[in-house]
């Protein structure tokens, strides 16, 4: 009966998510959409008057489905979407195409940052829990500076450091793994590390914070009483509770990297999607700007719907309250 | 927890002072490029021989005026959605379901989208900064509402038949304002990266205006030659962010006191 109730409102939340994926598509989309419809009136010229001819003028209406009313019009448009058929980017080149082409390398780094940041913030919030200790007030300074540089900042400081000065790391690039697997690793690890930084200041920030709301629990102070040490406190009755604060600070670290590493990409002239997105921002490029924003809405509301089963099955608590 | 709030606004209203004072947008001169920090010019010159210092201050008022409406109009137009729909306890779902949806969209990615679509802009930069803050806010800001109102103060005025509108104002707002400050600090701070960011990207805010990001941008050719560049302004914004966030640790400690 309890499995079977388990089973019932597991389904129930899955479903919800299901909607709410929907639902950010659909309000996406609008808003791309919209706006692109508001716009087209501009690049159509402009893409006109560079390519001229009459026929064209009809192809480019054709293809951007400019008759019907706006209805017909966002529907097909959502359809073509959902279809793969994303058009062409302002240069000419097939959208899907160059699309996955850099997708493999945002995903890799993706990755390749949020486990680096695993490692650096997991075992530093453990030794820096006990506050006004001194591993708490330098953890805590240097996430506060990390957090308050932009991000390109802290890649220049580590493209000096290991790119300058030691020499050991590619200061930009990318190397495809087909062709060289250490290759790929050393191009990677500059980017990633300065991603890493980033979201290991915030997951310490958080995550420790957790941590110590957890080791004052009457479980936590239950074990302590039974004569546990203060390590195995830490251990045994205060990281459980804590992970699932952890696995939502690892999505949300995971999302940004999918979804919003423009800059970081930028910086380390990185072949990803988000360093295709400044491109087409940079060459006014609407269709490919829009299609990569639906993207990444759906990979970051995907991306939260797998944290929810993840919660779930990590978490008893999450699976009590209704 | 007062002494902190009184340094980072110390701090704050120090760094926005002189920049009031040395801000200009600095005048190229050949023979002046990429000089070294000396008593005329404090910060050094950058790659077309302009005062940094100059440019710096410039930078920080720009991304301040930024970074002010952007915060004011997040924190605005939530709390007026949190209190339009503080009637209905049904609302909180679509809420939380369009916060989730604006969670899925950085400002960064907004910003650049708006930026395909016609170029650089303030007003554009600001928008796409707000926007995805306000269903944010108002979905704390009426969880707190709901707790709020059947409590003490305001439940007595409510059953004087004080109106809605007034019982909110005087009984309600004085309650969030800690917690909203905190938050609004940090939409301020946050947006003060963004800015940069875009601006070091060429899609902030127009490339004629100076800015830290496109001061940034300029430095990084020369990062080796002139450190200066860089160095400079990332200790300003350093002191910006350290300053904001002794001001949200304070705040945010007083909030929870107070409960």
């Amino acid at each position: 009966m309890v499995a079977y109730d388990c089973y019932l409102f597991r389904m129930k939340r899955l479903a919800k998510r299901l909607l709410s994926i929907l639902l950010t598509i659909i309000v996406v989309s609008l808003i791309v959409f919209l706006l692109q419809e508001y716009a087209l009136g501009d690049s159509a010229s402009y893409i006109l008057s560079e390519d001229a001819g009459g026929s064209a003028a009809d192809i480019f209406r054709a293809s951007v489905s400019a008759d019907g009313s706006l209805m017909e019009r966002y529907i097909s448009f959502l359809q073509a979407f959902l279809s793969g058929r994303w058009g062409n980017t302002v240069s000419g080149q097939d959208i899907a195409g160059t699309i996955a082409d850099r997708a493999g390398a945002t995903l890799s780094l993706a990755v390749f940052s949020v486990l680096l940041s695993v490692l650096i913030s997991v075992p530093v919030s453990l030794v820096s829990v006990k506050p006004g200790k001194f591993p708490d007030r330098a953890a805590s300074f240097l996430s506060v500076i990390i957090l308050s540089l932009p991000s390109f900042l802290t890649s220049f400081f580590l493209i000096i450091l290991f790119s300058f000065l030691l020499g050991i790391l590619p200061p930009a690039g990318y190397v495809h793994p087909s062709v060289s697997v250490p290759g790929w690793i050393r191009t990677l690890m500059l980017p990633a590390l300065s991603l890493s930084l980033l979201y290991a200041a915030m997951i310490i920030r958080i995550f420790r914070k957790a941590l110590r709301e957890n080791i004052d629990k009457p479980y936590a102070r239950a074990l302590y009483a039974a004569g546990a040490s203060y390590p195995e406190v830490l251990m045994k009755g205060a990281l459980k509770p804590s992970l699932p604060v952890l696995y939502t600070l690892i999505a949300s670290s995971f999302s940004s990297a999918v979804a919003g590493a423009a800059v970081t990409e930028t910086v380390f002239a990185f072949p990803g999607l988000g360093s295709l997105m400044v491109t087409a921002a940079l060459s006014r490029d609407a269709v490919l700007s829009g299609t990569l924003v639906m993207l990444a809405a759906l990979a970051v509301s995907s991306t939260y719907m797998i944290l929810e089963l993840v919660l779930f099955m990590a978490d008893p608590r999450s699976r009590r309250e209704a | 927890m007062r002494g902190r709030i009184a340094a980072g606004v110390a701090i704050i209203a120090f760094i926005v002072v002189v920049s009031f004072f040395c801000a200009s947008p600095g005048i190229a001169d050949g023979s002046l490029r990429l000089q070294s920090p000396s008593l005329q010019h404090i910060a050094g010159t950058d790659t077309l021989g302009r005062d940094l210092a100059g440019r710096i201050g410039y930078g920080v008022l720009v991304s301040f005026s930024i970074a002010l409406p952007v915060s004011m109009i997040s924190l605005i137009l939530g709390i007026i959605l949190a209190f339009a729909f503080s009637g209905a306890r049904t609302l909180n779902t679509p809420f939380l379901m369009l916060s989730d949806t604006m969670k899925s969209l950085p400002p960064i990615l907004l910003a650049l989208f708006l930026n395909a679509l016609s170029g650089p802009g303030m007003v554009k930069l600001i928008a796409a900064l707000s926007i995805g803050n306000i269903p944010n806010i108002a979905r704390l800001c009426s969880a707190r509402v709901i707790v709020l109102r059947s409590d003490g103060p305001a439940l007595a005025a409510s059953l004087m038949g004080i109106s809605r509108g007034r019982i909110f104002i005087r009984h309600i707002l004085p309650f969030l304002m800690p917690y909203l400050g905190a938050e609004a600090i940090t939409i301020f701070s946050a947006s003060i990266l963004t800015e940069a960011s875009l601006s070091y990207l060429g899609c902030g805010v127009p490339p004629m205006i100076p800015s830290i990001g496109s001061i940034l941008a300029e430095g990084r050719s020369v990062m080796l030659s002139a450190p200066w560049m860089i160095l400079i302004p990332a200790v300003v914004l350093a002191a910006v962010g350290i300053a904001l966030e002794m001001i949200v640790s304070g705040l945010s400690e007083s909030d929870s006191a107070s409960h």
